[in-house]
This record gives C-alpha cells, structure tokens and sequence, in this order.
C-alpha cells in the first residue's frame, strides 16, 4: 500500500496523474528552465527550497540517529521508505541540474546539500548510494575542492576534507 | 492534553472562522462549504468542534447528522460515471467531523470507506490530504501506530512537499489567500492539522509507542513552518508555543536519544505534575490533588517503560523525585498524611546515578547524550544529584517534625530520618573521590553537612530515648558536620551537648581543635579571603575565629543568648581586677611605709634582712606582708591575662555570630558561590 502511494505521488509529481489542482508555473520546472541559469524570483525560490530541503535533511538525519541508537527496526523500515520516496520525488528533482553546481549564489547551497544527502545515505547504510553522492560532487566540483562547505551540519570546513569525513563514516558504518 | 488541545483549537476557531465566505444558498449548501473548509476547524478538540458544528447546524437549518442522513443515508448509485471527487470527499469529511464531534467508531468507517473511492484520483492535494488525514485517524482508533506514522509520512511527502514551493511563490506575490489559489493557501492549516494530531490527538488516543519516526516531522513543523504565517492563523491560536516546547524537549538534554514517544510521555506526565502541584497548593490533599498525584505517578512510569537510556531514565527520575519532594514538604506544612503510592524510589534513582556516574569522564555519548554533549550530560548527572539530596532532606525533615508532633512515636521518626540521612552521607561518600566529584553537583557539600547534622539531630534532638550507640553516631556526626562545614557556629554548642550527655565534655576541645586548625592553616580558605570572593569577609571572621581556642570555647561552651552576660562578666573582672590592683597598691604602701628597703619588683620580693636582728613577731608579720603582696600580685596578673584573652575573643565571637546568614542562604541557593569554597575544601582535605 505504502509503495502504491509513494508511486502516486512519484507519478503526480513526474506530471503522469490526473491534472494538479495548483497552477503549472509553480508545479515541476520544466526541462528548459532546468538547463537555464535562473534569475529574479526564480533564482530565489530554487535558493529557498534547496535551504529548507538542507534544513529537513538535518531533521531527517537527526531522526535516523536516534532510530538507530534505540534500535527501532520497524520504525527504521519504515522511515527509510520515506527517505527513499523524499529523494526520489524531491531531493533528487533539486539536486538534478547542472548550472546550479556552477552558479556563485547557489554553489555552496549545492555542495551542502549533497554532503547531507550522502550522510543521510549512509546513515540508511545505503553505502553505494552514499558513494555515488560523493563521486557526483567530486566530478562537479572538481578543481575547487578548497570551497568552504558546511559540514558537519553547523560546522564549516573545505570540500576536500568533508569528502574525507564522509569516506572515513562510510567505512566506519 | 485535553486542555492543551481546547486552547489552541478555541482560538484557532475564532481566529479564522469569521472568514469563511457566506456563498451558500440552503441548508446542503451550507454544508457544503463549511466541509470544503473543514481543515480549518477540524482539529479542534471534540467539545470545541461539537459547538462548532451545531452552530453551522442552526445556520444551515439542519444538523450535521440530519445533512449526513439525508445526503449520504442511502446506498450511493454506481454507474459507469466516475465519482463527483468533491461529493465524495466532503461525505468522507462530513462523516469524519461525525467522527470526531461524537467519537463514534461507525461514523469514522463509513469515512474510510468513502475517502477511499478517491484512491484513483489522489492527484488533487485536497484529496490526497484527507485521504491520509482520514486514514490517519483510523490508525489511531484501532491503536495501530505503524500505520499512523505511515499515513503521516505519506502525508507530508505527498501533500506538504509538493505544496510547500508552490505556496512560498505565492505568498510572495502575496497571493497565498487569492480564490484561485486552491489548496495551496491551506498549507498553513496543514501544518497546524498535523501538528495537533501527531502531538495531541495521539496522545489523546492514547497511542504512547512507535512514533519515533515523526520525530523528523515534529522538527519539520517546528522550523519555519508552525507560527510562520500569523496573518493566516494568528500565533496565540496556534500550537506553536507547544509544539517549541516539544521540540526543545526532543532535541534537549531531558529526551529520551530523540524518541518522541518518550518526549510526549514525559511532557505528559509533566502536565500531570503540575496541575498537581498546583493543586496541592490550593487545596492541599484534597481528592482532586490525590487524583492528580496518581495520574503524574502513573504518567512517569509509563515514561520510565519507555526510555531506553540511561538519559530518559535520568530525566524521569530527576522529575519525579521532584514530585517526591513537593509531596514530603506539603505533608509536613500541613500536618497529614494521606495515602499515596508510588513505584519510585530515591534507591531507584540512586541506581540510575550510579549508571550515568561509571560513564564519567568519556562514555557519556553511550548513555544517549550524542547529540546534546559533555555538559548536557553533566546537568543530567548534577540535576539527578540535587533531586536526590532535596528528596532525601525533605523527606527526613519531615519524619523530624512528625516526632515533635506525635512524641509517643518520636524515636521511631528520629530513627526514620536519621535512615534517610545516612542514605545520603552514604551516597555523597561513595561518589565524592577525586576520579568522580566531577559528577557531583557543589551543592552536594553542604547537604552533606546538613544531613550528617539532621542525622546528629535525630537522635540527640528528637529522639526520646536513643541508644548508647545512637548518642556515640550522632557526635561523631556532628564532628563530620563540622569537618565538611566549620561555619556553622549552632553545631559546636551541639556538640559539647552530645558529649555532656555521654560525660565527655573534656573532650571537646581535643575533637574540634583540629577541625580548627585546619581551617586556619587551609590554602582553600586563605586564597578564598585573599581573592576577596563572596562573603570573603563572613569567612575571614570565622577563621579569625577559629584561631584562638577562647572563641572555640565560647563557640562551644556559650549559648548565644549569653553574649551580654559574657560582656558583663568581662566587666566585672575589669571591676575585680580593680580592686585587687588598689589592694595590691595599699600594702605596697603599707610595705615601704616601714622604711625598708623593698626590692624593685614585686616578683623579686624576698624577706627583709633584719629577720635575725629584729623581733620574730614583726618578722611573721613582714613575712606574711610580702607574702601577701605576692600573691595579689600573682591574681593581678592572671585578671591581667584572663581580660587581655577575653577582650579579644568576645568581638571575634561577636563576629561569628553575625555570620548566620550564611547557612539560610547556601540551603536555598543551590548556586550560592560559598559552595564552591566549601568543595574545594572537602577536596583540600582529602587530598
């Protein structure tokens, strides 16, 4: 059941169901402004949604950790579930343009929040994704692995070294 | 949780209700647009939303039953047409609201049944919003928590997420409440709906296990979401202040490692707490003060059975042992003693203590405080302490006044306190080393010093008729009080009383002497004054006095009522000396009045050389003279010495006893800075 209505909300997300009850222009963007730098209002809602996405992966993270802390199987299944359908349907869609990596106001916003995506994977041991996550930031920000990102959340330190972090908490599990 | 249910909700309907459009035409039309509206209202407590749905009844000119029995009351035709989605969902709605105002289980699944007609047109939020809303509801009446959290998170993925985006361009256009804009303009409802039903409408249902997974939820909404939009749901009827409050619990040094069941448990049962508190200050043991008691008690233990860390159990403990305390105290203040049960205990706590104090100095991450930190985890250790030290004095003060208030039993209450106390000297002991003290709150010091007193008290004060044993415990007690605390100037006197009673006065000033010098010599006390740190000064006065063994005589051996007869008695001696001195001057005239030659000083003095040539009579008698004079001279000296010794101690004894301000306030202020002095000094000394 809860696959069902995770693949609804997959597909009405995607544009596959019925007709959204909310105007087109604030719906999904479409191909052509994914492939398009964006400005003005556009810019600030794309650097809204990405900060309130790294904010609820915070949460998410925070979360998983107690689950895991106290054992909670079921709990843990089921939250996992809704990470993969969250990321799947949301974060992904974000993350998924290329200008935004390049782009001076939303670079840093881009990285972090890839960063807390690969922590959350691997807090799902989910160690292959988490990879994945990584080896994409390290193509996209290749030659400037010296910017500052934050990581660990609330921290601050360069690229390069939260990789580092990162590949160190992959291992350690 | 009914109440904090009933505020929010009351205000959330008179908050927004006034603008609902007037479009309807007759009664099912009424209806109808209040149940399109529904997720305004609909979180509202059952007796909130019962008024409210009979006012829309009277509006409308039929009830919501009669709507539902006229309009959904028969078997719906189906045919090959699919469903009006609107019809449908406000039947789901109508009967839900049914649902919710009567708490009829029927009614709820004749909604299931209807919102789930919708499953193949869930594209529309509205729909998808009360289709997990609905079925939410259902989980939590069958008591099915997987499920519950299911349709939670299905919820927010499906309706807030996509909604979220859509409804922040909006309201930056400012056209988050324009007609067209759907049921994006409802998100903030969404969130508030959320909100009541993961933190109260679970709670009222009674679901205490396995919501941990919206714990990221209740994050979610506490950030930027609930209380964000005051001119859509002003701040005071939102569950903002609550659900802070529930975030700062979960996320703070008294969760559970993040569980939100455990947070809601333990806020429940705080609830409980103070409404009992609040009771017991009002009406005293009343029965609605027991009840409440009863209700927190239970409400802590079902918060116990669901920690899983030492940091939960840590939290539960150090509130309960509160409600411990507040009960001892209220009993003693009002003389009764009504029957109360409690599962809890100050060995339970002291257990938990013990847990928590072997992580120390490192593992404090193992016991659930990762995310909050060393000193979260401190606190935790020191508030357990202190709850366990009030406890344990409440509790023993008030077996104390129960002996003078029922003296056929008093040895038996002497005896009980006299239990607590040791408890306590026991516990303070065992943690104090210098590997664990870091656990150990400054307070701790004191209350030591207090119990090792209230302990020496029990038997010496209160108790009728303690034992040979008892009576040689309780000096030894008061000796230990002294040690940890020297500036309690009441204990000295209690102490010779404790040796007068056993024939030991003599000994006194071979016990205390040494408490003395320690004081005098200490490095803790000395940089103290020299620092010029609080109450530098009351200190300085007392070392002063410790100094010299005439004070600790008086500090022993004078009550303070004496201090004027000590002055007069100083007087008098002046008086005495006096008169000696004038006596002493007379028969040294009397002396050299014979022509004699009289040696230079008295000291000197020996019997004139015309013995042998004068009479033996006149010779006794010049003898007898200088003889005299010697020993006036020798009592001059010693009134001399005994005046010189007294005008010093009396002022420094004066000094003392204007220090007792002191203990009053380091019994109260558990952060007085004079508690750092006195660990410092227990330290010093062991060391």
């Amino acid at each position: 059941m809860l696959l069902v209505r995770f693949a609804l909300a997959a597909a009405l997300l995607l544009g596959c169901a019925s007709p959204p009850a909310v105007p087109d222009s604030f719906g999904v963007p479409s191909a052509a402004e994914e492939s398009t730098p964006l400005g003005g209002e556009a810019l600030a809602l794309r650097r809204r949604d990405m900060q309130r996405a790294h904010r609820d992966m915070a949460s998410f993270y925070a979360t998983l950790e107690s689950l895991h802390y106290r054992r909670e199987r079921s709990g843990l299944i089921l939250f996992n579930r809704f990470l993969d359908a969250y990321m799947g349907t949301h974060l992904d869609h974000l993350l998924s343009a290329e200008w935004q990596s390049r782009h001076p106001e939303l670079m840093a916003l881009d990285a972090n929040l890839r960063l807390a995506k690969a922590d959350v994977l691997i807090q799902m041991r989910e160690t292959r994704r988490a990879q994945q996550v990584m080896d994409e930031l390290a193509r996209r920000y290749a030659g400037r692995e010296t910017m500052l990102v934050e990581y660990p959340i609330g921290g601050q330190t360069t690229l390069e070294e939260a990789l580092r972090i990162l590949r160190e908490r992959k291992w350690r599990g | 949780m009914k109440g904090a249910a009933s505020w929010i909700a009351t205000g959330l309907l008179a908050a927004v209700l006034p603008a609902l459009p007037a479009r309807a035409q007759n009664g099912a039309d009424v209806w109808a647009s209040y149940l399109d509206w529904a997720y305004v209202y609909s979180s509202a407590d059952s007796e909130a939303l019962s008024k409210r749905l009979a006012e829309y009844g009277r509006e409308a000119g039929m009830s919501l039953e009669s709507f539902i029995a006229e309009h959904y009351g028969g078997a719906r035709v189906h045919d090959d047409a699919p469903p009006d989605e609107a019809a449908v969902r406000r039947e789901a709605v109508a009967y839900l609201l049914d649902y919710l105002a009567r708490g009829e289980p029927d009614s709820l699944e004749r909604s299931v049944k209807t919102i789930r007609e919708l499953e193949g047109r869930l594209g529309r939020h509205e729909n998808h919003y009360w289709y997990h809303y609905v079925l939410a509801h259902r989980a939590l009446e069958k008591g099915h928590p997987h499920d519950f959290v299911a349709e939670v998170l299905d919820l927010w993925l499906s309706v807030v997420v996509p909604l979220e985006g859509p409804y922040e361009s909006l309201e930056t256009l400012s056209l988050s409440d324009a007609p067209n804009s759907g049921f994006v303009s409802a998100l903030p409802y969404v969130y508030e709906n959320i909100t009541r039903l993961v933190l109260i409408r679970s709670q009222q249902m009674g679901m205490q296990r396995d919501l941990d997974p919206l714990g990221s939820v209740v994050r979610l909404l506490a950030d930027g979401r609930v209380g964000a939009y005051p001119d859509v749901i002003p701040l005071e009827a939102s569950s903002k202040e609550y659900l802070d409050r529930i975030v700062t619990r979960l996320d703070g040094p008294e969760s559970d490692a993040g569980s939100l069941t455990f947070t809601l448990a333990l806020f429940e049962a705080s609830r409980h707490h103070e409404q009992a508190r609040s009771l017991l200050a009002s009406d005293g043991f009343g029965p609605e003060t027991l009840e409440a008691l009863r209700q927190a008690t239970g409400a802590y233990e079902t918060a116990l059975d669901l920690a899983d860390t030492e940091q939960g159990r840590a939290a539960v403990y150090t509130r309960v042992l509160r409600q411990l305390g507040e009960v001892f105290a209220a009993k003693q203040r009002l003389g009764v003693d009504p029957e109360l049960r409690s599962p809890f205990s100050i060995e339970g706590a002291i257990e938990v203590y013990a847990t928590l104090h072997r992580a120390l100095p490192d593992g404090w991450a193992k016991l659930g405080y990762r995310r909050n930190g060393p000193q979260a985890y401190l606190d935790a250790l020191h508030g357990l302490w202190e709850e366990i030290q009030e406890s344990t004095l409440n509790t023993a003060d008030y077996y104390l006044a129960r002996a003078v208030a029922e003296p056929q039993r008093a040895d038996q209450h002497a005896r009980n306190a006299a239990r607590l106390y040791e408890r306590y000297l026991a516990f303070f002991h065992r943690f104090t080393s210098d590997e664990g003290k870091k656990g150990v709150p400054e307070s701790a010091y004191f209350a030591a010093h207090e119990a090792a007193r209230g302990m020496g008290d029990a038997f010496l004060a209160y108790a009728e008729r303690p034992t040979a044993a008892e009576v040689a415990l309780a000096t030894q007690r008061y000796r230990n009080a002294l040690e940890l605390f020297p500036f309690d100037r009441s204990l000295w006197p209690a102490l010779t009383a404790a040796l007068g009673r056993q024939g030991r006065e003599t000994e006194y000033l071979e016990l205390v002497q040494p408490v003395a010098q320690w004081v005098t010599r200490s490095r803790s006390v000395a940089n103290w004054i020299e620092k010029d740190e609080p109450a530098a000064s009351q200190v300085a006065s007392l070392r002063r006095a410790l100094s010299d063994s005439q004070v600790i005589m008086y500090l022993g051996f004078a009550e303070e009522s004496s201090v004027a007869e000590l002055e007069s008695g100083l007087a008098e001696l002046r008086g005495e000396r006096e008169r000696e001195q004038q006596h002493l001057a007379e028969l040294v005239r009397l002396r050299d009045g014979g022509g004699e030659a009289w040696p230079a000083s008295i000291d000197d003095a020996a019997p004139p050389a015309d013995v042998a040539a004068g009479g033996v009579e006149q010779a006794l008698e010049r003898a007898a003279l200088h003889r005299e004079i010697a020993e006036l001279s020798d009592r001059v000296a010693r009134l001399d010495k005994q005046i010189s010794a007294r005008s010093r101690a009396l002022p420094l004894y004066q000094e003392v006893l204007e220090t007792e301000g002191l203990i009053p306030a380091l019994r109260v202020q558990r952060d007085h800075p004079v508690h750092t002095l006195l660990r410092r000094m227990y330290h010093e000394k062991r060391s």
